[in-house]
């Protein structure tokens, strides 16, 4: 007899362990692959941002408007070449109202217009001083006769580089005598033609924006400068008026994106 | 004789700008502004229009580097993570494993 487990069918010996089912593994690719795959995904939205926050400041830049510092530079600018840009007979009129010494409004004539000329050359050696290192870069002349024809003035505009070094040179020439400043430009045949640098009896200078504005007077009859300082009022007040009518055309500004000739 | 005297002209005291303004004109001092014409322009002449905004060179290129530096780094990128998905769908695929075996394994 045999048992049911007799050893002899081959099937009563113990069976062996069964071998535990292998798991499926994971590829071993997919595993160091997944955080270089967020790796790309975080680099490409981070491009995207990037290109769009690029090309946004890029339009913001190109598009917008001037602010308040760049606006205020534009204006300096304009002022300081505004004496290229206006013709010579805007920056000298035909007529200028000024105020004598008693206070009355009265008006000055023109008689010429000299051409431009280097500091050097239209200034005395003393008044040089004040705008030499000063970036001077030429003087613009023209003479004119008071209301009744007996007083001259040769004004000048010195294009300095700065407000501040027209500042600066204003306020050093006062001490200057009559004859120290600015030299008289003589147009013949005209009622001025007797009034040269013999016949200077005033001087001064003051400064507006980049351009020091200067004069220096006399009589038209060509009464000599010493004589003629004895009427250094009469004649100062002639000289600064003139200037002060002449500061307008080349300083005066209304709000620079409003000028014709800046560009917002 | 009528006429002789103005008021609108007068004598010193009484209207010395109206008296200076009469002098001036009857001396007739300019027949026309000597010297340059008018019209003449100093210096360089005619300068062109001032531009406020000039759009300076670092505030444009600064914004324009950015967004090429992310181009370009965006096309890397791009074509990186192609390149990669095409190499692992050509790799063949593992299906089995050598450790699923049958009766051939055990002893005869």
């Amino acid at each position: 007899m045999t048992t049911p487990l007799d050893p002899g069918l081959g099937l009563s010996q113990p069976e062996p362990e069964p071998e535990p089912e292998p798991q499926p593994e994971a590829s071993p690719s997919v595993q160091p692959r997944r955080p270089r795959r967020v790796l790309f995904i975080a680099l490409i939205t981070l491009g995207a941002v990037l290109i769009v926050a690029g090309l946004a400041a890029l339009g913001q830049e190109l598009t917008r408007s001037a602010t308040p510092a760049e606006a205020a530079a534009a204006l300096q600018r304009e002022i300081a070449t505004r004496w290229e840009r206006l013709p010579a007979g805007k920056i000298f009129p035909a007529t200028v109202n000024y105020s004598d010494s008693e206070g009355t409004t009265l008006v000055a004539r023109l008689v010429g217009i000299a051409p431009p000329a280097s500091c050097r050359a239209a200034l005395e050696p003393a008044s040089y001083t004040l705008v030499r290192g000063r970036g001077c870069v030429t003087i613009l002349r023209a003479t004119y006769v008071d209301a009744s024809g007996a007083l001259a003035s040769t004004v000048g505009v010195a294009v300095l580089k700065s407000p501040a070094a027209a500042a600066q040179a204003a306020s050093i020439a006062g001490p200057l005598g009559p004859g120290d400043g600015l030299h008289a430009v003589t147009f013949d045949g005209t009622i001025a033609s007797q009034f040269g640098d013999a016949a200077r009896g005033a001087q001064g200078a003051v400064g507006t924006g980049p351009y020091l504005f200067l004069y220096t007077a006399g009589f038209t009859d060509g009464l000599p400068g010493t004589a003629a300082a004895a009427q250094e009022e009469q004649l100062n007040a002639f000289g600064n008026g003139i200037d002060s009518g002449l500061q307008a055309a080349l300083t005066d500004h209304g709000k620079p994106c409003n000028m014709k000739d800046i560009k917002c | 004789m009528t006429n002789t005297v103005s008021r609108s002209v007068g004598f010193g005291e009484v209207n010395a700008a109206g008296a200076l303004t009469a002098a001036g004109q009857l001396v007739q001092p300019v027949a026309g502004a000597a010297g340059q014409p008018a019209a003449a322009h100093f210096g360089r002449g005619r300068v062109g229009p001032i531009v406020v905004v000039p759009r300076d060179t670092a505030g444009i290129v600064a914004p324009a580097a950015v967004p090429l530096a992310a181009l370009i780094g965006f096309l890397a990128a791009s074509v990186t993570l192609v390149a990669g998905a095409r190499r692992r769908r050509r790799r063949p695929v593992v299906t089995a494993s050598p450790q699923t075996g049958g009766l051939d394994d055990y002893p005869a």
